[in-house]
């Protein structure tokens, strides 16, 4: 029998916050628009982070990511605190236009994805010459399946 | 004691396409649909070009070299969504970018470039938020 539940807010049963609620991985949502369903748990981003990559590198801010191996000028791989169930999932991300040079535009690319971690090199394009950076907030998104 | 509610779908009371989740903070709620994902893939821009992974997607279609059309399933409200993108280099490491071509509400073109000229690309990453029809 399908079930609905209607509702405004989800917290936890104590009311505090909802940083205690779990979500089925087969539980969908209502579209913004009313007018389709779709899986939530899919939707939901698996690891987000702005890394700074100058000096010694480190997260400003992250979401189940553990740490940064900084492998070369404009080169890091963030290792996952939970793994992926595949090396297909999305990674997305944008790099800020550098602070030096004529800048054009900035991009970040993916180098290696795997179950544990991600490693992406961040470059900026003045006229036709193309340089690796190392930038102060590169922001990257993760989309697929937690193991 | 722990609680279990078992539902199949979430809706809003006063707008259906609306439910506030409590943030980490708790201090504030933001919305739960507008902080999901509405679609994203993981294909291979070479050859025939296939998704291995997606949410959303109902096919892909080859422009032509480095550009790729990714077709929802579900379509966007409007053409004002977010495509942040990734793409993996081949081997030259020249002047490598990809990044959102056009954009409408059944689809998104992502488009390739290394050395100058569009590349078909091996491996994209692309995400979408804004807001679902």
């Amino acid at each position: 029998m399908t079930s609905q539940l209607n509702v405004d807010a989800i917290v936890d049963k104590a009311g505090s916050g909802g940083t205690n609620v779990k979500i089925g991985n087969t539980s969908t949502y209502v579209s913004d628009g009313g007018n389709v369903t779709q899986n939530t748990v899919q939707g939901l981003a698996k690891a987000w982070s702005n890394n700074n990559m100058q000096g010694t590198p480190a997260f400003n801010d992250s979401f189940n990511f553990s740490s940064i191996t900084d492998t070369a000028t404009g080169r890091q791989k963030n290792t996952f605190s939970n793994n992926m169930t595949n090396d297909d999932y999305a990674g997305g991300g944008i790099a800020p236009v550098a602070s030096t040079g004529t800048a054009y535009s900035s991009s970040m690319m993916t180098e290696q994805q795997t179950t544990s971690f991600f490693s992406f090199m961040s470059v900026y394009v003045g006229g036709s010459v193309q340089t690796i950076h190392d930038f102060p907030n590169v922001g990257l998104i993760i989309q697929g399946d937690l193991a | 004691m722990a609680s279990v509610l078992k539902v199949n779908t979430l809706t809003g009371v006063t707008t259906a396409g609306s439910i506030a989740v409590t943030g980490e903070g708790n201090s504030t709620t933001t919305s739960l649909q507008q902080g999901l994902a509405k679609a994203w893939i993981n294909f291979n821009g070479t050859g025939t070009i296939a998704t291995r992974d997606s949410l959303n997607v109902a096919s892909l279609t080859d422009h032509s070299e480095g550009r790729t059309g990714i077709n929802f399933t579900n379509n966007m409200s409007n053409d004002d969504f977010s495509a942040p993108v990734g793409g993996q280099d081949t081997s030259t490491r020249t002047n490598v970018h990809t990044s959102f071509e056009t954009q409408s509400t059944s689809m998104v073109e992502i488009m390739h470039f290394e050395g100058g000229g569009a590349l078909d690309c091996n491996r994209v990453g692309v995400i979408v938020a804004g807001d679902l029809a």
